[in-house]
């Protein structure tokens, strides 16, 4: 399976969102509180890069865990050309917008 | 969010709110980490008045002073400070001005130079940019000519009370810029008459055109 090509469905959008910006804050916090205690802003700046490092790899490419409510599409129905008169439909494009 | 460049693009501006929350903290932490002024300990003796001349072509009087200076600025440096400025004030009254304040000398502590000894400084080029007068954010100066003449807009020096007030303005990373002044001051009383200039090195070329 490949990471960078499936998409990833609804509701692991949602859990990405919610992942990243979890992350993402949390490692802020805990360097602010580093930084503070070593009264220097670089470490601050060094653990929140983790953060957005670690928040990457875990929501950026479409793990499993993101794609496992996907959508049910129908089945393809097979209708006998009798019922529908005997011939393929035909699909009638004279009307399609042309920002398709 | 439905592909991974999306993702990763939003999360990329979403870092750079981060990094904007983050400075805002940085730049509201320093009030409360900055110290009021007295803290520090201040040693400050105006030595000697060495020349109170008339500076015919500006139109005012001039002194020069020397003076002692001891102190140590580590207990300012906090994790928004970027460098002090610290500066001599001299100040007095005159007919003409209810306050005049004069600049007599000034000098520059980095963050950085707080952890250099002399030697160090020398090794990172820092002595080729500017003069350092600290060592380690300790001031040791002692019988130091002042920078800058105390120079009036009139000639009104003579018999005037000078008040010697050590200032410096906290320059942050992120945030307001704003002076302290230290409560311990020194007075002097300037002579009647005017002065010329008593050690060699303070003899200008101005002295000649006067």
């Amino acid at each position: 399976m490949d990471y960078f090509s499936d998409n990833v469905d609804y509701q692991g959008q949602k859990k990405a969102e919610v992942l990243y910006q979890v992350i993402m804050i949390a490692f802020a916090v805990i360097g602010t509180v580093y930084g503070f205690y070593t009264q220097r802003f670089s470490d601050t700046l060094i653990i929140s890069a983790a953060g957005l490092v670690v928040a990457g790899l875990v929501c950026i490419p479409s793990w499993p865990f993101l794609r496992k409510n996907q959508l049910k599409w129908l089945n393809t129905i097979m209708v006998p050309a009798e019922e529908v008169g005997g011939k393929a439909p035909v699909v009638d494009k004279s009307n399609v917008s042309r920002f398709l | 969010m439905f592909s991974w460049k999306s993702r990763a693009s939003t999360i990329g501006s979403y870092s750079t709110s981060v990094l904007g929350g983050l400075v805002i903290v940085l730049a509201l932490s320093s009030y409360i980490l900055t110290p009021p002024s007295s803290i520090l300990d201040v040693t400050l003796t105006a030595n000697s008045l060495v020349k109170l001349h008339q500076y015919r072509r500006v139109g005012g009087d001039g002194a020069l002073f020397y003076f002692d200076l001891k102190t140590d600025l580590k207990p300012l440096f906090h994790w928004n400070l970027k460098m002090v400025y610290v500066y001599l004030s001299a100040e007095y009254k005159t007919q003409r001005n209810e306050i005049n304040q004069v600049v007599l000398w000034d000098t520059i502590v980095e963050r950085e130079e707080l952890n250099h000894t002399r030697k160090e400084a020398k090794k990172h080029g820092q002595l080729r940019r500017r003069p350092i007068y600290h060592t380690k954010g300790v001031l040791d100066l002692e019988d130091l000519k002042c920078k800058y003449i105390l120079l009036d807009d009139g000639f009104n020096l003579r018999n005037q009370n000078v008040t010697f007030k050590l200032n410096w303005n906290i320059v942050p990373n992120a945030g307001l810029m704003f002076d302290q002044i230290h409560p311990k001051t020194t007075s002097m009383v300037l002579p009647s008459t005017y002065i010329k200039a008593r050690r060699d090195q303070d003899y200008s070329a101005e002295d000649e055109i006067n």
